[in-house]
């Protein structure tokens, strides 16, 4: 699947048309990028990041390996924006079913939230394999990333803090805990080749979130009124 | 430093394994003194990768390092990774063992033995900075056998936090809930490590505290000894 489009004379989806065609320079380097991130994402899912070369990457994405070197420091700055990519994509949907809820209710939406999460890595196996497991090995700039990645879920978590009394009582690391349980209890499933069953997990989860802010005949009552669907 | 649980044997020779230290300095951290040429290889392997990573660390490095040859290495480790598990094995083995004793004191409850533990571990990583990156930054980048290795010393310790399912009304918590808040506290301790703040990381004791007993606890209780916790921790600070 990685051979050389080069040898095999197959285009790459997405690939602008060679020779002339009077684009705009910045049109064409988007599209390069674009398609080398992709390429990126798709390789590191089948062989990893220390698995993948730049000549797995440029191969995909029919570009040069100056055109790569042009946009991109090394390997693990294209990985660093495919990581970005697929995070970034993840976190558009947790907040999308964060924000379906529009009843108020923290539970209601917090559950919302981690629903999305777990029904988006489900379809997504690609972004399991990019966004939970090689984010952390990647190297230094992508678990920048990946710390970065999981801050930009505490708001929905600490936003329970509006609704508790005495909210600066529960530890400001508290939201760190939560989000990094869930990404490494997903990351122990999937690990496990489980990957189709996190849905179930969301239960448990939701005890993790709750608990906390609102203790524990709370958390067990979020936890029992969650339903799992496939 | 190499008799720690789980410490795993290389089949290979240790020929020279008696061979003293080198006189003169050395900048070796207290806990990583050696006494072998097998020793002297884990520790500087644990070395480079607290100053490099994993994957630009390299056996010619190694070896200078620990004044060995590069035969005496392929003699006592098949690759590169094979050093960097034994090394792992050999701190973490001494790491567990370190908490486990803490937390196993039966003149505590359960609660404080938890508070006792994560104090021992939080003092011993922020006095061991190499160990620290090695052990929850670096295994993520070092393959796949690392990786189990981490995952199964996690485990160990949820397992010491997943008794807390035997405390009243508790019983019925999923063991996935130790599993997470462990796997949680680690992540928090790896950001403080990523952001350089080592030998600050007793400064979060008091919170992991929180999260690891609320799911156990009544939270009005959990909230108390955190924050005892806390203030314990700046009076011995200040004084």
């Amino acid at each position: 699947m990685m051979q050389s489009h080069e040898d095999s004379g197959v285009k790459s989806p997405g690939k602008l048309p060679s020779g002339r065609h009077g684009l705009p320079r910045n049109v064409v380097i988007q599209s390069q990028r674009e398609r080398m991130v992709e390429a990126m994402i798709e390789a590191v899912a089948e062989k990893g990041f220390v698995g993948t070369t730049v000549a797995d990457i440029i191969a995909t994405a029919g570009v040069s390996r100056a055109t790569f070197y042009e946009q991109f420091a090394d390997k693990e700055d294209c990985f660093v924006a495919a990581y970005a990519t697929v995070m970034d994509r993840l976190l558009a949907f947790v907040s999308e079913g964060f924000a379906t809820d529009d009843s108020g209710d923290w539970i209601e939406r917090v559950r919302g939230g981690i629903r999305s999460l777990l029904r988006y890595l489900t379809q997504n196996p690609v972004a399991v394999r990019v966004g939970i497991i090689e984010g952390f090995g990647a190297g230094a700039r992508a678990r920048d990333r990946y710390q970065q990645a999981v801050s930009a879920f505490f708001p929905f978590l600490d936003a329970a803090r509006q609704k508790i009394k005495n909210p600066e009582r529960v530890p400001a690391q508290t939201s760190r805990v939560i989000v990094g349980g869930i990404s490494a209890l997903i990351f122990n499933e999937a690990l496990a080749g489980n990957g189709k069953d996190l849905p179930q997990l969301l239960p448990q989860m939701m005890f993790l979130a709750v608990v906390p802010f609102m203790g524990y005949e709370a958390a067990m009552e979020a936890m029992l009124a969650t339903e799992v669907h496939e | 430093m190499s008799d720690g649980v789980g410490t795993t044997e290389p089949a290979e020779s240790l020929d020279g394994a008696a061979t003293p230290l080198p006189s003169g300095r050395h900048n070796l951290p207290r806990e990583f003194v050696v006494s072998s040429q097998r020793d002297r290889l884990l520790d500087a392997m644990a070395q480079a990768c607290s100053e490099n990573r994993y994957a630009d660390v390299s056996v010619a490095g190694i070896v200078a390092q620990a004044r060995v040859s590069r035969s005496t290495f392929y003699e006592i480790f098949p690759d590169k990774e094979a050093c960097f598990l034994a090394a792992y094995d050999a701190i973490l083995g001494r790491f567990v063992t370190e908490v486990i004793r803490a937390c196993e004191d039966p003149a505590l409850t359960w609660p404080e033995q938890i508070e006792l533990g994560i104090e021992t571990a939080l003092d011993f990583m922020a006095a061991e900075p190499a160990f620290a990156q090695m052990c929850i930054v670096d295994m993520f980048s070092a393959g796949q056998l690392a990786l189990e290795r981490y995952l199964s010393a996690v485990r160990i310790i949820a397992s010491f936090v997943d008794r807390g399912r035997t405390l009243p009304g508790r019983e019925s918590l999923s063991n996935s809930i130790a599993l997470m808040s462990v796997s949680g506290a680690a992540v928090v301790i790896r950001a403080e490590i990523v952001d350089e703040r080592t030998r600050y990381l007793p400064e979060v004791g008091p919170d992991i505290l929180f999260s690891i007993l609320v799911p156990y606890m009544d939270r009005e209780e959990a909230l108390e000894r955190s924050e005892r916790y806390a203030e314990r921790r700046a009076t011995a600070t200040a004084s």
